[in-house]
């Protein structure tokens, strides 16, 4: 066994393999790019799996309603802007525990489309949003013929590494996550500021259910998020609150993933339940030794009162 | 010096269960230094919040030069040209200097941030007003009193007129206290006005040039250096007379209760702190550990009370070596700790003031009996010490963070001294503590001494070291330089030991 093992691994396209990787981390760093803004802002933000799936749901729907995947998109995001903005209002403004209120909307979002699932069903199969294929482009090892969501994940880490350490906005977020008494006392509106950030979080997270729905598979499937969004978490853990390295703890994630899909692939010996949850230990193991050496915004999870 | 810039007319502001100012009037001129000066609890820093627009005024007027002005936010005041330096700083430790300076006044293009102009014009305030300061150091590595540079540099760099300096020199060394009391005549010069507000009464004296002092909420009265002097001013704050002298018949050293052997202890950042040290502490003597702070004191107290692991060495109790890193132990056996830091380890801030005053033996009986706590039993304690001690409290369970910085001191104060102790470990006890209270924790100080506990005394107030201590250790850099018999010890010889200069001390 241990020969097949290694003879798969001699065998694999490791390109193809960080390719595949790459794709899949998707949903998983617009998850932890979502957790960054809302965090560092000093918002908890467990919801994330649960604004993703309400958004991989209204693209679906509104992308079949409309035949239209930018409207599908469109909707999504909104949609997971709105469930962003109730937790916001829920934990901002009546200060009740972060951690609840994200449970409470996970739940409601899991029951709300697997409600709406059955009762309106999904067989029409929704339109896809493009890959980056156009010629030139698709020939880009790595990055051709990706996902356009991939492309907008990548431009999002740029974006938001920017924002965050170059910008007013980033460095008044970073502040009112960090010691919000000195943001006040400088004049800034700290609520105000964790709205916007967790708003934010909002369409990140919109961003990374469209990719279920519209690129994945062209359907829904209750649950299809399956835990994305707490990765999502783990990897801005491991990441440190930092969005590139959010990346690469996304794909120590992935990367195993698709070592495994390879392996049954070439049918190596091990049963499939077994290789498929070497992502998720690995994930665990990993954390356990980073958590203690991150260190998360400092207000985090404390509602601001004069 | 002539027409006031602010005048502030009839304050009144309430909380729930305090009245906190009462028909305050404070009026402030053009280029003076105006002390505001009062017991813990009297209302200063509401007063100062309410300029600062952080509390809005119950009742009352401000006016600025000439005009009447609401001032809904900090916004606003910083737009009306107040600055304010808090009692608690506002520093937030993971961004750089120039960056905390900036905040919420930030140079940018289209929201990109410009770091390099604020930059300029930090070293350019630093130089002009003697603040010393890298400005890309991270706030959380700096020193305390560098800190509170950046605090000041933050107000001058939104061209503050008015700089409001809330117990400035509770931090600071006493080379520290002269370099900022520079700053600020320099700061005078330059047209700045300061409210400045302390309990050393040798500071208001020495930098003031009004002094105004506040009891209960309200206005006792307003004088001049010139016309006072610090027994009048402390009697002005609480009341009565205050004995600024401690009172105290030599001490009568029984067996030894602490000793430590050969102690090292490493730092946060992984220096040696401690290194080598050895003393002992005996029942019914206070020992003073002078020194400049952060030459390893506080990695001392923390290794003796249990709070950090030595490397090396060991702590005895009455003979028993303790575990090490455990409180529990050393509270089971004995040992009060009054914290330096007493928002880090001597309180639970959004808890009440009666579960802050059981923390250490809350587990125990008569406040727990088979895993449940005894609420009744609780409270009747908490009343009790707020009684004893003069807590200023509207209740037993408001939060203890609802409670003005002194008074929080003498909570902590009170836990500690509260129960049965062979041992009291008191680090800087009265900081931030009015006169009065100074007065009654030395007191009680001195008391635990003759019922026969051995105390260690830590302070960085030379005076403090000089009037309470029985015998006098001098720490610098991680060691113990120097030993010296209290009564006849003086301040220059432990001054040049806590510099390191031994040999001119033995002279
Ligand atoms: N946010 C608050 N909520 C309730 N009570 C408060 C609040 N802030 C202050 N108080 C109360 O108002 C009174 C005045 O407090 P303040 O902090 O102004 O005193 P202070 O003169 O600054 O004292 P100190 O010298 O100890 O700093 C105290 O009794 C305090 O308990
Ligand atoms: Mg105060």
């Amino acid at each position: 066994m241990i020969e097949s093992i290694v003879e798969v691994l001699l065998r694999v396209d490791y390109l193809f393999l960080l390719a595949t990787a790459l794709r899949a981390s998707t949903p998983i760093v617009f998850a932890a790019l979502g957790g960054i803004f809302s965090e560092r802002s000093g918002v908890i933000n467990i919801a994330l799996e649960g604004m993703m799936l309400i958004s991989a749901y209204v693209c679906y729907k509104a992308a079949v309603l409309f035949n239209s995947p930018w409207l599908g998109l469109l909707a999504g995001v909104l949609s997971a802007v709105v469930l962003s903005l109730l937790h916001g209002v829920i934990s901002i403004r009546y200060r009740t525990n972060q951690v609840v209120s994200g449970t409470v909307l996970n739940i409601f979002a899991a029951g709300i489309t697997g409600f709406l699932f059955r009762v309106l069903g999904a067989q029409e199969s929704a339109p896809y949003l493009p890959n980056m294929n156009m010629p030139i482009v698709r020939d880009i090892p790595l990055l051709g013929n990706q996902p356009l969501l991939t492309w907008v994940m990548l431009a999002m880490i740029a974006l938001s590494t920017f924002v965050l350490f170059r910008t007013t906005w980033g460095l008044r977020t970073r502040a009112v996550g960090e010691l919000p008494r000195a943001a006040d006392t400088a004049g800034i509106a700290v609520n105000r500021m964790r709205y916007l950030n967790v708003m934010i979080g909002g369409v990140m997270a919109g961003l990374g259910g469209a990719f279920f729905t519209l690129h994945t598979v062209s359907s829904f499937t209750p649950l299809m998020t399956s835990g994305q969004g707490f990765i999502g978490l783990a990897a801005m853990i491991f990441g440190n609150w930092t969005p590139l390295p959010a990346l690469l703890a996304a794909m120590l994630f992935t990367v195993p993933q698709a070592l495994a899909g390879q392996f049954q692939m070439f049918g190596v010996p091990l049963p499939y339940q077994l290789i498929s949850t070497l992502p998720y230990v690995l994930t665990i193991i990993t954390l356990a030794g980073v958590v203690r050496r991150s260190t998360p915004p400092a207000a985090l999870g404390m509602p601001y009162v004069k | 010096m002539s027409e006031p810039i602010l005048q502030m007319r009839n304050i009144t502001k309430r909380f729930p269960g305090v009245l906190a100012n009462d028909r305050i009037c404070f009026d402030l001129k053009r280029g003076e230094i105006h002390a505001l000066l009062g017991e813990n609890g009297a209302g200063k820093t509401t007063l100062m919040n309410i300029f600062y627009g952080l509390y809005q005024p119950d009742e009352g007027e401000i006016w600025l030069n000439g005009r009447r002005v609401t001032i809904h936010s900090p916004k606003d005041a910083i737009a009306l040209g107040i600055g304010m330096v808090h009692q608690h700083f506002t520093l937030v430790p993971t961004l750089s200097v120039t960056e905390n300076v900036i905040l919420g006044a930030e140079t940018a293009h289209l929201g990109v941030l410009d770091l390099a102009t604020p930059r300029q014009r930090i070293l350019q305030i630093a130089q002009d007003y003697g603040l010393e300061v890298d400005p890309d150091a991270l706030v959380r590595e700096l020193p305390v009193g560098v800190q509170q540079r950046v605090e000041i540099i933050k107000a001058l760099y939104r061209n503050a007129q008015v700089l409001i300096l809330d117990e400035p020199t509770a931090v600071l060394t006493p080379l520290e206290v002269e370099r900022l009391f520079e700053t600020l005549r320099t700061m005078v010069q330059r047209g700045v006005s300061i409210i400045f507000i302390s309990h050393k009464l040798k500071e208001v004296m020495a930098i003031a040039d009004r002094i105004t002092v506040l009891r209960q909420g309200r206005v006792v009265g307003s004088t001049t250096p010139a016309e006072a002097d610090e027994a009048k001013l402390a009697s002005m704050m609480v009341g009565r007379p205050v004995m600024l002298q401690v009172e105290k018949r030599p001490a009568q050293p029984g067996e030894v209760v602490l000793s430590v052997r050969d102690l090292r202890v490493m730092s946060d950042r992984r220096a040696v702190a401690v290194d080598g040290v050895s003393f002992d502490v005996r029942a019914g003597e206070i020992v003073g550990i002078a020194g400049v702070e952060g030459n390893g004191q506080s990695e001392l107290v923390e290794a003796i009370t249990g709070l950090r692991a030595p490397v090396h060495g060991s702590v005895l109790l009455c003979g028993q070596p303790l575990p090490h890193a455990l409180p529990r132990a050393a509270i089971d056996a004995g040992m009060s700790h009054i914290p330096e830091d007493r928002h880090k380890y001597g309180m639970v801030a959004q808890q009440p003031l009666a579960v802050n005053l059981t923390l250490s033996t809350f587990h125990q009986p008569p406040f727990a009996q088979r895993g449940l706590l005894r609420w009744t039993t609780i409270r009747e304690h908490a009343r009790r010490l707020i009684r004893e001690f003069d807590i200023r409290a509207p209740h037993e369970l408001v939060p203890i963070a609802a409670l003005s910085g002194g008074n929080q001191q003498k909570s902590v104060v009170a836990r500690e001294l509260s129960r049965p102790l062979r041992l009291l470990v008191a680090a800087q006890p009265t900081r931030g503590v009015d006169v009065g209270s100074i007065e009654f924790i030395h007191k009680r100080i001195v008391q635990a001494r003759d019922e026969g506990a051995a105390v260690l005394l830590v302070s960085a107030e030379l005076d403090e070291i000089m009037s309470l201590s029985d015998r006098i250790l001098v720490m610098f850099k991680g060691h113990i330089v120097g030993e010296r018999d209290a009564r006849t010890a003086t301040r220059e010889e432990i001054g040049l030991l806590m510099m390191g200069r031994v040999g001119e001390a033995h002279a």
